[in-house]
């Protein structure tokens, strides 16, 4: 389960992940270092990155490294609840319509919108990559 | 004779658009933007986690204790703790390290003090960075599609509602840059309770705290945020088809009709 949401992290995380590959290069080559993680650097080796909160919930990263690199990302925890719980949430609303809404040109004097970012899973990305021994 | 002056003000790293119409005049809408700009950037000097200097920040840290706060502080984080215990735990500003960051309210709680330098002014609106407060006046509203990243403003929206009438305010939470792009493969669906939720009630720190609260907490939140008196408008998930599924609370206040219903 969890290695089939590794596939979907996209867009601002790949980015991210390539930086991780990026810091990854001595050890990627397979090329030993002085750092006392390498001897991990042996087959397969997984690293959680500290639970990260923020008022939109609990985000965790967990990378996979194998030879030395970064080959798998995968949110542990995205938001409050695991990602399985989805459906049944959103089909829990009894009391309310349920609507499709599509996005049309309306004249409005102001609009309503998230702007918030959550910086909370890139950063426990990096705690991944640094008990990983990769940054 | 209507006259109508927008101003777009910075403070907090945001951009806040305030539109007063009918100020009795132009020295006392001046005046009145002054005041209200002025409040926002207190707020900052107060509780900005990325200036040490400010209290909030010496707080976070530990270099200063609770006693050390000025009243200011207090009231909001006496604010946050009312609001966790009112949304069950869902809108919780303590971190697990400890640290208590208030910095979810901050925005709409500043912007509440500062809309009451607006008292001369019959009709205002204020768009705080997607969060919208008005008065005197009916103002239509547009809810951002979660699709669209950045400012929304002309952008094409999922429908519109009504404020600065019966209800005061709404405020929109979701669609987090990270969390909206994690998706779960066999279900299709994003990996979070919703992609967005609006609020629409009296005080805009409230229909703030309470979007953020049901984005984190999901389906129970809901159910406690119109217990509270307040209307919702959940975009729940993408349609394969296009459009999104979404749930609205039987007194929202739509200003375009209503969009079809479909059987649940």
């Amino acid at each position: 389960m969890r290695g089939a949401h590794a596939a979907v992290i996209v867009g601002g995380c790949a980015v991210i992940v390539g930086a991780g590959f990026a810091a990854a290069p001595p050890l990627a080559g397979g090329t030993a270092t002085a750092d006392p993680t390498a001897s991990a650097a042996q087959g397969s080796q997984t690293f959680d990155g500290p639970p990260i909160s923020n008022l939109r919930g609990t985000y965790q990263a967990q990378i996979t490294v194998t030879d030395g690199a970064v080959t798998d990302v995968v949110a542990l925890q995205a938001g409050t609840t695991a990602p399985e719980s989805v459906q049944v949430n959103t089909m829990a609303i009894p009391e309310f319509k349920k609507r499709v809404l599509e996005a049309q040109t309306w004249d409005v004097d102001a609009v309503s919108g998230a702007s918030y970012t959550s910086p909370a899973f890139l950063e426990s990305l990096e705690g991944a990559f640094e008990e990983a021994g990769l940054k | 004779m209507t006259s109508s002056v927008t101003v777009r003000l910075r403070a907090m790293a945001m951009g806040f658009d305030l539109t007063l119409d009918n100020a009795p005049s132009d020295a006392a809408a001046k005046s009145a933007i002054a005041a209200f700009h002025r409040e926002l950037l207190a707020a900052d000097d107060l509780f900005s986690l990325f200036r040490p200097e400010t209290p909030m920040a010496r707080l976070a840290s530990g270099a200063a204790t609770l006693d050390d706060m000025p009243v200011e502080v207090i009231e909001v984080l006496r604010l946050c703790e009312s609001y966790r215990v009112a949304t069950g735990g869902a809108f919780d500003a303590n971190r697990p390290d400890g640290v208590i960051d208030p910095t979810g309210i901050v925005k709409t709680w500043a912007v509440s003090r500062a809309t009451t330098h607006l008292g001369d002014v019959p009709s205002w609106l204020v768009s705080a960075s997607g969060d919208v407060v008005a008065h005197g006046g009916e103002r239509r509203i547009g809810i951002a599609d979660p699709a669209v990243k950045g400012d929304p403003a002309g952008s094409k929206v999922l429908g519109v509602a009504v404020i600065g009438g019966e209800f005061a305010a709404i405020a929109t939470s979701g669609s987090a840059q990270v969390a909206d792009h994690i998706w779960d493969p066999v279900t299709g669906e994003p990996a979070r309770h919703f992609l967005q939720a609006s609020v629409a009630g009296q005080d805009l720190v409230e229909c703030d705290v309470w979007a953020t609260a049901i984005c984190a907490g999901g389906a129970p939140v809901v159910e406690r945020a119109v217990g509270a008196g307040l209307e919702v408008l959940i975009v729940a998930s993408g349609r394969s088809q296009g459009g999104y599924e979404a749930f609205q609370s039987a007194g929202w206040p739509s200003a375009v009709g209503e969009p079809p219903e479909v059987g649940a």
